[in-house]
């Protein structure tokens, strides 16, 4: 039929137009639901819009706002950063919980399930169930502090205490996932390597340092790309359990975000955070590709 | 020759197949004809005013005399018992009418208003109504959100009277038509309501919000928890009130609080700032200067006032952000169920005492007191919160008129409004109904709505809530002392009242 609508092309041409044809959902997807509204909110980025009326282009002064007079955006700058960063261990965590489920035991299924099961919880059901974990009157912090005759700590309503809360609720979600992801890169290894290692006389430090850390290196790599590029989009425990409080110490970038859009209405303002965590994150994760693969290199 | 199908032509001919369908799930483009509105019906006469009922004076305001002595007392007010004009029946094939109706989720007023649907479907079976509500934040965002997208909105909504200048500066809102009421101009509409209910609602004369009720704050308390502390005397100052609050707290053996002696509201905007700012002005201060164009949070009244607010929790330890005590959600859940004894709000938690106990009885288990005040000389003036909540009409509706009668429908019932929902009728002549002899907590509310001060009208009210909120749990977890939260928050809301819109 394409033959007859567009006649003396090539077989290519025809087998290329076809193949369009089944891509154009998927990229017409993409256009609106991604591209558009990135391009969108560049545009705002430049703009003062309040929910009314239409946009009044202001140039650059959102972002020198953000960078330079906001005191909110390098608190919230740290504050992120202090979280991502406090999730680190848990890669860590992650693979050594793979290495050890690499391993044949018995039970081995049940305890790899128990480990996952947190992953498939709705953040919101998760953030909820700490919350009363943590409750400082009711919940299981204050019974154990109640044992030791101490006062609970208020965890959520505390400054100190509220980043490494909401840092191990995000180890509890998370750690299950990054495991599995870690296992599928330890089960590529092939057991021929060990096997050369031990014949060699090689200890199980000595084996992982020098076989499974170089060969899971592009799981390393994808793991910390997507836990850092998540850490840093982290909304909805925030917002649950703080909403950025108290006084903004909890106040992750996409809280911050979420406030000027929406609190505060300045939709212009709002775009300019987003690009500018966008930025960030595109140049963080470029840094992280070239560290990680010269290394491999 | 037969013909061999390659797997191309499949391929091509399973896209073109794909492409099909997609182009059949394409909705159809509508065929119908609009139908013509139906010209509005006539407002009816005004009922003449009561026997011995005097007329207030032209643009006056009939104020409400303060009732004295404990025993429940009938406000002696003497104005003219108006009323809505009567819901006029549909003319026959009347067109439909399909209004979207929002509110907070404020439990007795989400069964008031679902009550009213039914009746007004009753009257007027032509008009149905959507209903929804959700909490204060959610509520607010989805009105500002919708009336930007220009979709999904509803024709009306309630929201705080603090919302109105916000409204108006993103023209979200239309006027409130007389006509709803049976009246032929806005200062006539304008006159069916107590003067010191439309402050801020009304705007070149013209109303933009209708008040449905109109609160100050006033100290509610537990009798029997207040005897078992051995606290003979009501506090009448912030030192009495703390005082007791430090008695009345309960704690474990660690020294958690188990139950508050006198809890705050955390973690939203709104109420933090209602009691802060009478606490302001009663030493003499304002949280802004009176253009709206300077904020003076750090200025000496605004920070005693602070410190005081935030010691509660801070230092007294009678307040605990955070508290929460499972399957109780709400304040009056919270008092009537023994784990408050006391607090300061408005003249509607009457009435949801009672939807959330109907055992706790007034008198018996709980009464109201004036709220407290600054001590001695301290005190500069006599005052208390002021806030109304209002039924707002958006602008883009086309159904604004026939809202407004569901709104005149509503307003005209003020014993429903008054004993269902706790709220104090806005809408001038209840004070004579036979009803508020039921009401012996009434005369201590109309007494407070006397000394009470709203908190500044301005568009930017969203950032000064948020900073105020911001500054509070500054001080409150130790971040900063009280002069430089104070500042900070000051340079911060002064920065948004030179925003442009």
């Amino acid at each position: 039929m394409l033959r007859a609508l567009l006649p003396g092309r090539s077989p290519v041409f025809y087998q290329n137009l076809v193949g369009l044809f089944f891509a154009v959902p998927a990229v017409g997807f993409l256009l609106v639901f991604n591209i558009y509204p990135l391009l969108n909110a560049i545009y705002l980025s430049f703009h003062s819009w309040n929910l009314s009326g239409t946009p009044r282009f202001i140039g650059l002064e959102n972002y020198t706002q953000a960078l330079t007079e906001d005191l909110d955006f390098w608190r919230s700058v740290r504050v992120t950063f202090s979280y991502t960063f406090g999730l680190v261990p848990g890669f860590g965590v992650a693979l050594l919980l793979a290495i050890l489920f690499n391993r044949p035991f018995r039970g081995k299924e049940i305890l790899r399930t128990i480990y996952f099961t947190p992953v498939v919880i709705s953040w919101v059901i998760a953030s909820l169930v700490w919350n009363s974990v943590l409750h400082p009157s009711f919940g299981l912090n204050a019974q154990f502090f109640r044992l030791f005759g101490m006062q609970s700590i208020s965890f959520f309503t505390d400054p100190t205490w509220v980043v490494p809360a909401l840092i191990l609720l995000s180890l509890w979600k998370g750690v299950g996932y990054w495991m599995v992801i870690f296992l599928a890169g330890l089960q590529g290894v092939p057991n021929e390597y060990y096997e050369a290692a031990s014949v060699d006389g090689a200890n199980p430090w000595q084996k992982f340092r020098n076989i499974t850390l170089p060969l899971l290196r592009p799981t390393i790599l994808f793991v910390s790309v997507i836990g850092f590029i998540n850490a840093f989009q982290a909304f909805v425990p925030v917002f649950i359990l703080t909403k950025g409080g108290p006084a903004g110490a909890s106040r992750v970038f996409p809280v911050l975000i979420y406030d000027a859009a929406f609190t505060y209405f300045k939709m212009g303002y709002a775009s300019a955070l987003a690009v500018l965590l966008f930025i960030f994150l595109a140049v963080l994760s470029l840094i992280q590709m070239r560290a990680l693969r010269s290394e491999a290199n | 020759m037969s013909r061999i199908h390659s797997r191309r032509s499949v391929l091509g001919a399973f896209g073109v197949g794909l492409l099909g369908a997609l182009a059949a799930c394409a909705p159809p483009q509508p065929t119908f004809t609009p139908v013509p509105p139906t010209a509005a019906p006539k407002p009816t006469d005004v009922p003449k005013p009561a026997a011995g009922a005097s007329t207030p004076a032209t643009g006056g305001a009939t104020t409400p005399a303060p009732a004295t002595g404990g025993a429940a007392t009938q406000p002696t007010a003497a104005a003219p018992a108006v009323a809505a004009p009567a819901v006029s029946k549909p003319a026959a094939g009347a067109a439909p009418v399909k209004l979207v109706f929002w509110t907070h989720n404020y439990q007795p007023l989400i069964a008031y208003t679902e009550k009213k649907i039914k009746e007004y479907k009753q009257e007027l079976p032509n008009v149905d109504i959507e209903y929804s509500n959700t909490d204060v934040p959610s509520h607010e965002r989805r009105i500002v959100t919708t009336l930007a997208a220009g979709a999904g909105f509803p024709d009306g909504f309630n929201s705080g009277e603090y919302w109105v200048a916000m409204h108006n500066e993103k023209k979200n809102i239309q006027t409130i038509p007389p006509e709803a009421f049976g009246k032929s101009s806005p200062a006539e509409l304008n006159s069916l309501f107590y003067d010191y209910a439309l402050p801020g609602l009304v705007v070149e004369g013209k109303m933009y919000a209708m008040p449905i009720e109109w609160n100050a704050l006033s100290l509610y308390y537990n009798v029997k928890w207040f005897a078992k502390a051995g606290i003979t005397k009501v506090p009448t100052d912030w030192n009495e009130l703390t005082e007791a609050a430090v008695k009345l707290t309960e704690r474990d053996s660690a020294g958690n609080i188990q139950k508050p002696g006198y809890q705050l509201t955390y973690n939203q905007t709104e109420w933090p700032l209602k009691r802060l700012n009478p606490m302001i002005v009663g030493l003499g201060g304002s949280l802004l200067n009176a253009e709206g164009t300077e904020c003076f949070l750090n200025k000496p009244e605004a920070i005693e006032a602070i410190q005081q607010y935030t010691d509660w929790t801070a230092k007294h330890k009678v307040s605990m952000k955070g508290y929460q005590v499972p399957n109780l959600n709400n304040s009056q859940s919270l008092m009537a169920g023994g784990y408050y004894p006391m607090q300061t709000t408005g003249p509607y938690f009457a009435a949801a005492l009672k939807s959330a106990n109907a055992n706790f009885k007034f008198g018996e288990d709980w009464n109201v007191a004036p709220p407290p005040q600054w001590p001695g000389a301290k005190a500069k003036k006599q005052t208390t919160a002021l806030w109304r909540w209002a039924l707002y009409l958006s602008a883009p509706s086309k159904s604004g008129l026939d809202m407004a009668k569901f709104f005149s429908f509503v307003l005209k019932d003020w014993k429903g409004v008054h004993t269902e929902v706790g709220f104090i009728p806005s809408l001038k002549g209840w004070e004579n109904e036979a009803y508020t002899k039921e009401m012996p907590w009434l005369p201590q509310q109309m007494k407070d709505l006397q000394i009470a001060v709203p908190v500044p009208q301005t568009p930017r009210y969203p950032e000064i809530a948020q900073a105020n909120l911001e500054m509070i749990e500054r001080i409150e977890s130790g971040q900063a002392k009280v002069q430089d939260a104070a500042n900070e928050a000051t340079k911060r809301i002064n920065d948004a009242l030179k925003t442009k819109p």
